[in-house]
């Protein structure tokens, strides 16, 4: 199998960031739908 | 026996994995061994939730009361349920996700490593909870898996316990969703396009977004039961202003994308193996993927056909009725591939491919059935019977499980090194596909003759079918040991396995040595043509 040369710590560090922003727009999405039906109960009664 | 990467010049081939118990399997970050742990817990929670449903099937073996009370039968119909979905196959396929996923896609790990860690040791905590129910004053759970107020509220502590549980489950699938959609969004290997990856990694990536949407409805619908049973708030309770049907809405509009969450892995399984050993690419790959989309979007428009009988005005049912049979299109889809893939393959019948092609006949058993379910005049006949219970386990079973141990045997060479028996890899197969139907289509039959589900005792009408179905469940209760024997033969005596265990086998996970080493594509790999196993094949 060949390999691609080792990525440079900036383009690593890029990834991370990216992959850190992914997981905390995601999550953030989820907390949205958990409120968002309960107020959806709450409002509703 | 391999067709290319002959010529690996492996810089990964180092394997610095941790020495110590601990530090190996408790405090891991690495998405091979996090795999390992959710498989075996997965493989545990099966184990558990059969002897479940023995006591269920033994206490259904004649009719009268024999060897349960109801009250207990209860707790087990909704234990087993419990223990299966949420223990048993959804962390089976987060296993198969944490192994396959970055091997396939050339990442180094899981994007977020310890996240990963905490989703699966979270699971371990979430099932010692609701298992120790069953030992409390009172008893587990006993109101169905659906856990319908007011019924679910009558219960005693449990409620508590369950609820929480729940609560800890969700936030351990929602973390591995994240993950999951962070490394694919974010670590594949470049010339990993999106629509050149792997059919399992894809159906993950859209299973992934449906536990985005819908754990967190789950985990708001319980949180507002658990507010009506010990803070007073009245949102299900109908004597102060409540709507106990709403509480049905808000659980299947979480419950009906479920279910998808519990097959679309299952397609991507089989869409790996079919190729494979029909040597041939799958056919109509991005139709394949676009059918997977579409089938997760219309599992958000069709969660009231669980709920026709509950006096929905005669428009919804209309509309929930022709959008449910909707999802038959994008399913027949895949069914067309898949079958057209095998056409004029060279097709040889190993272990997992067994398993595949069973999964497609079977699952399209159930798939009917539910067709059949989807149709409101006749859905008022079959509600809350034993056709019901017989058309999701033809899913969940002949589906979902299935498929999780046709990629058991499929990648078992890449993640020990080892092959297994194939005669007895076979011999597993054909006993549990034997025994699968005698337990589950003679349910089909007691359901149309309009025998409830979730109860402990019945009519003496019914008693035929039933025998013939508890003789299935002893036959079907082997088989998990049965597997467990093949697996551990084949890491203590098994041949070695080739880097290319599988003559027609395609992608990045197969370009690895076998065993996978700890640590694999430190570097990305280069992506040669031919190498990737169905996105760079046009028709």
């Amino acid at each position: 199998m060949m390999t691609r040369p080792t990525p440079s710590p900036d383009a690593i560090a890029r990834q991370r960031a990216a992959a850190r922003r992914t997981a905390i727009t995601i999550g953030a999405i989820a907390i949205a739908i958990y409120v968002a039906f309960i107020l959806r109960g709450v409002l509703g009664a | 026996m391999a067709t290319y990467a002959t010529d690996h010049t492996h810089d990964d081939a180092h394997d610095h994995k941790p020495q110590g118990f601990l530090d190996r399997w408790v405090f891991s970050t690495n998405h091979k061994d996090i795999g390992t742990l959710y498989l075996v817990f997965s493989f545990t929670m099966f184990v558990i939730g059969g002897a479940m449903s023995g006591v269920i099937r033994l206490e259904l073996f004649q009719p009268g009361l024999q060897w349960v009370n109801p009250e207990f039968f209860n707790q087990m119909t909704t234990m087993h349920a419990l223990v299966m979905i949420f223990g048993g196959v959804m962390p089976a396929f987060v296993g198969l996700a944490n192994w396959m996923i970055p091997l396939q896609i050339g990442a180094p790990d899981m994007a977020l490593p310890r996240m990963n860690n905490w989703s699966f040791w979270l699971l371990p905590f979430a099932f010692t909870l609701l298992l120790l129910t069953l030992f409390i004053p009172g008893g587990g759970p006993a109101g169905g898996w659906t856990l319908y107020p007011p019924l679910s509220l009558q219960g005693g502590y449990s409620v508590a316990f369950v609820i929480f549980a729940i609560h800890i489950m969700g936030i351990s699938s929602i973390m591995g969703a994240i993950n999951i959609i962070a490394t694919i969004l974010n670590l594949r290997a470049p010339g990993m396009d999106l629509l050149k990856m792997p059919l399992f990694t894809w159906t993950w990536l859209i299973t992934a977004f449906l536990l985005i949407a819908v754990m967190p409805v789950l985990a708001g619908a319980v949180t507002m039961l658990l507010t009506d049973k010990f803070f007073a708030t009245s949102f299900f309770n109908a004597a102060g202003g409540g709507d106990p049907v709403m509480f049905q809405h808000i659980f299947w509009f979480f419950g009906h994308p479920e279910v998808y969450i519990m097959i679309l892995p299952a397609f991507g399984i089989v869409s790996e193996i079919i190729p494979t050993f029909s040597r041939k690419p799958l056919f109509g790959y991005q139709a394949m993927v676009y059918a997977t989309a579409s089938i997760a979007f219309l599992s958000f428009i069709v969660w009231a056909h669980h709920m026709f009988t509950v006096g929905m005005p005669l428009g919804g049912q209309l509309y929930f009725m022709y959008a449910t049979m909707l999802i038959a299109i994008p399913t027949g889809v895949k069914v067309f591939n898949w079958v057209t893939t095998l056409w004029r393959g060279s097709i040889s019948f190993e272990t997992p491919m067994l398993w595949a092609l069973a999964f497609v006949i079977l699952f399209t058993i159930g798939g009917f059935s539910g067709l059949m379910l989807a149709i409101v005049p006749a859905d008022y006949q079959y509600h809350d019977t034993y056709f019901v219970v017989a058309h999701f386990h033809y899913v969940l079973v002949t589906g979902a499980l299935f498929s999780i141990i046709a990629a058991v045997y499929y990648w078992w060479p890449k993640w020990t090194g080892r092959m297994y028996s194939e005669f007895w890899g076979k011999f597993h197969f054909w006993w549990s596909v034997f025994f699968v139907n005698v337990l589950f289509f003679p349910q089909h039959f007691l359901g149309l003759a309009g025998m409830p589900r979730r109860i402990p005792d019945y009519n003496v009408a019914f008693a035929d079918f039933n025998m013939i179905s508890s003789i299935g469940a002893l036959g079907m209760l082997i088989t998990p040991f049965m597997m467990f024997a093949i697996l551990y033969h084949s890491l203590k005596k098994g041949e070695r396995a080739q880097q290319v265990s599988w003559e027609g086998a395609k992608g990045l996970e197969w370009t690895v040595p076998s065993p996978a080493p700890h640590h694999t594509f430190t570097t990305p790999p280069r992506i040669a043509p031919g190498m990737l196993a169905h996105g760079d094949v046009t028709h």
